[in-house]
């Protein structure tokens, strides 16, 4: 087998540099948005979301697959069951007093249960696992395209708002006391990570999208100063995991969305329990 | 002592009622406060004082009845006030300094980056709250107390004609309460400054007027607001307040603006 870096440069082997530009666009999206999903603490809707797009492949591959709708790609029905989840979660977050947990992870459990039930149902072989895992074999030129254009509009939307976003994180309340429509600034959130997620479980899989969305931004919450700092980090662990993670998954043979996480997570255990150590030891003297 | 109840209203609740889905919680509630006051709104907990900070800061509207803030709606009045809340639930490992924190109350909906005349004011409020020396620390790293004089300094930083203050003294430690109400003081009379807390017993000496919510209202269903009169503590602990307090009287009811200091000439 050739290295990685043979293979990046190899003409015939045009999926290894689509794999490592998927990477690199992914890693402004799992730093940047990563980290506003952490610090709103919105982790497990983004999860619910992302579970509940395998619901959305399913029917695509369905619909494609029995010539009702020839050819529909997986991704429209992706888009489709993610924006509607994000709808869905946003109203009861917002407007719930109570019970919004189970309506998440009612949303996350239907979401996959009509996935699996459609590509039970799908003409011939459907293998969801790809979905799941991700298949870095699968990233079009399209995907990479969409993923650019959606890292230009965060990015956009993150240098234009950043004063709102830094309060609403904070102090959401105080922030609404202040004229800022917070109802609104979480519901575009919630939308952008919808589609975000969509785009992102080409790279890593729809399973472990929401480890990259908060891993790397928790590993940088550690040292960063301030939110804008921990986007920067954040950035700069996603593409550090997932080029490691590429690399060694070609290297090895191995799923290149499993090592990228299993990095991620191993990197953010050990700062966790360096820093652990050293608060330990810097509040040791005060004790006495 | 001037006669605070000459000057103009600035906060006024006309029978307000207000429920949560099928419980009422404020019934026939009828107060108002006027420019340069120094109020204290006592109550027991579950009384619904936090549902009244939340009718008069817009986050709620009332049944019936209404409220009229700085002569206009609470959502139209409210970025007069400045908002202390009694603490708040931000991701703990939510990097940001104590000088970040002061600058968001500068923030308006469509700022895009805080200007020189921000900085200032932020360095001013830090000053206010005796913060200065703790500008760069990341929140976090902070005391309960040390967190809440920044919350404190948030709401200054936008020089608000009136400060609210929810709980400001529960989980605070002597040494900052005294700190706290030492800036109070200074601020009292230039600026409106409402207390909420559930402390029924002792105001701090600063309290021109203690408002109690708690007792039903007329169809006993929600609880109104009745004022009562205030007088010097003999009797009170005193690490309270960092000086010396009031005791609210609460087999007084006053219904008209002379709920001032007993002895005050009105």
């Amino acid at each position: 087998m050739i290295s990685f870096f043979n293979a990046l440069f190899n003409a015939n082997m045009p999926f290894v540099r689509n794999a490592l530009i998927a990477g690199l666009l992914s890693s402004i999206l799992f730093g940047v948005l990563g980290t506003v999903v952490t610090v709103k603490r919105i982790a497990g809707l983004a999860g619910a979301i992302s579970h509940a797009v395998l619901g959305g492949i399913g029917m695509a591959l369905y619909l494609s697959a029995s010539g009702i709708v020839p050819n529909l790609p997986p991704m429209v029905g992706a888009i489709l069951f993610a924006v509607l989840a994000a709808l869905i979660i946003g109203i009861v977050s917002l407007k719930a007093r109570q019970r919004e947990d189970t309506v998440i992870n009612a949303i996350w459990a239907i979401g996959m249960s009509i996935g699996v039930l459609f590509m039970a149902k799908t003409p011939g072989y459907t293998d969801p696992t790809s979905y799941l895992f991700g298949n870095i074999l699968l990233i079009s030129g399209r995907d990479l395209l969409l993923l650019a254009i959606l890292d230009v509009i965060v990015l956009i939307l993150v240098w234009r708002f950043y004063p709102q976003l830094e309060a609403s994180s904070f102090d959401d309340e105080f922030a609404q006391v202040k004229g800022i429509s917070t109802p609104v600034v979480f519901l575009v959130i919630l939308s952008i990570t919808a589609i975000a997620v969509v785009l992102l479980q080409t790279f890593v899989g729809i399973v472990m999208v929401i480890a990259m969305l908060t891993l790397p931004a928790g590993t940088a919450g550690f040292s960063a100063k301030n939110m804008a700092s921990m986007m920067v980090l954040a950035w700069f662990y996603s593409s550090l995991f997932s080029i490691g993670g590429l690399v060694a998954g070609w290297t090895l043979d191995l799923p290149v969305g499993a090592v990228v996480v299993v990095l991620a997570g191993i990197i953010f255990l050990g700062v966790s329990v360096f820093s652990m150590i050293v608060r330990k030891q810097k509040r040791a003297p005060n004790d006495n | 002592m001037k006669s605070l109840s000459k000057q103009p209203v600035v906060l006024e609740f006309n029978k307000v009622n207000f429920s949560y889905a099928t419980v009422q919680v404020l019934e026939d509630a009828s107060f108002h406060i006027h420019a340069g006051e120094f109020v204290a709104l006592v109550g027991p907990n579950g009384a619904g004082k936090s549902t009244i900070l939340k009718l008069i800061l817009g986050l709620e509207s009332p049944a019936q009845g209404t409220i009229r803030l700085y002569n206009a709606s609470p959502k139209a009045g409210r970025e007069r006030i400045g908002y202390v809340p009694q603490h708040v639930s931000y991701d703990p490992t939510f990097p940001i300094s104590v000088e970040e924190v002061v600058r968001i109350g500068r923030i308006k909906p469509f700022l895009r980056s805080y200007s020189k005349q921000d900085d200032l004011a932020v360095e001013k409020a830090l000053e206010t709250m005796d913060l200065a020396n703790l500008a760069k620390r990341p929140y976090n790293a902070l005391s309960g107390g040390q967190r809440r004089r920044v919350l404190v300094a948030r709401a200054l930083s936008a020089s608000p004609e009136m400060l609210i203050l929810d709980e400001p003294t529960s989980n605070m430690d002597a040494e900052s309460e005294k700190r706290l109400f030492t800036a109070l003081g200074t601020l009292k009379g230039e600026t409106t400054i409402l207390i909420v807390t559930h402390d029924t017993g002792f105001v701090s000496s600063l309290t021109d007027r203690a408002l109690c919510v708690g007792d039903f209202g007329p169809a006993k269903k929600g609880r109104t607001i009745v004022q009562h009169q205030v007088v010097p503590a003999q009797d009170a602990p005193l690490q309270l307040f960092g000086g010396e307090s009031l005791k609210v009287l609460h087999d007084t009811s006053l219904t008209d603006d002379c709920g001032y200091m007993q002895g005050d000439t009105q």
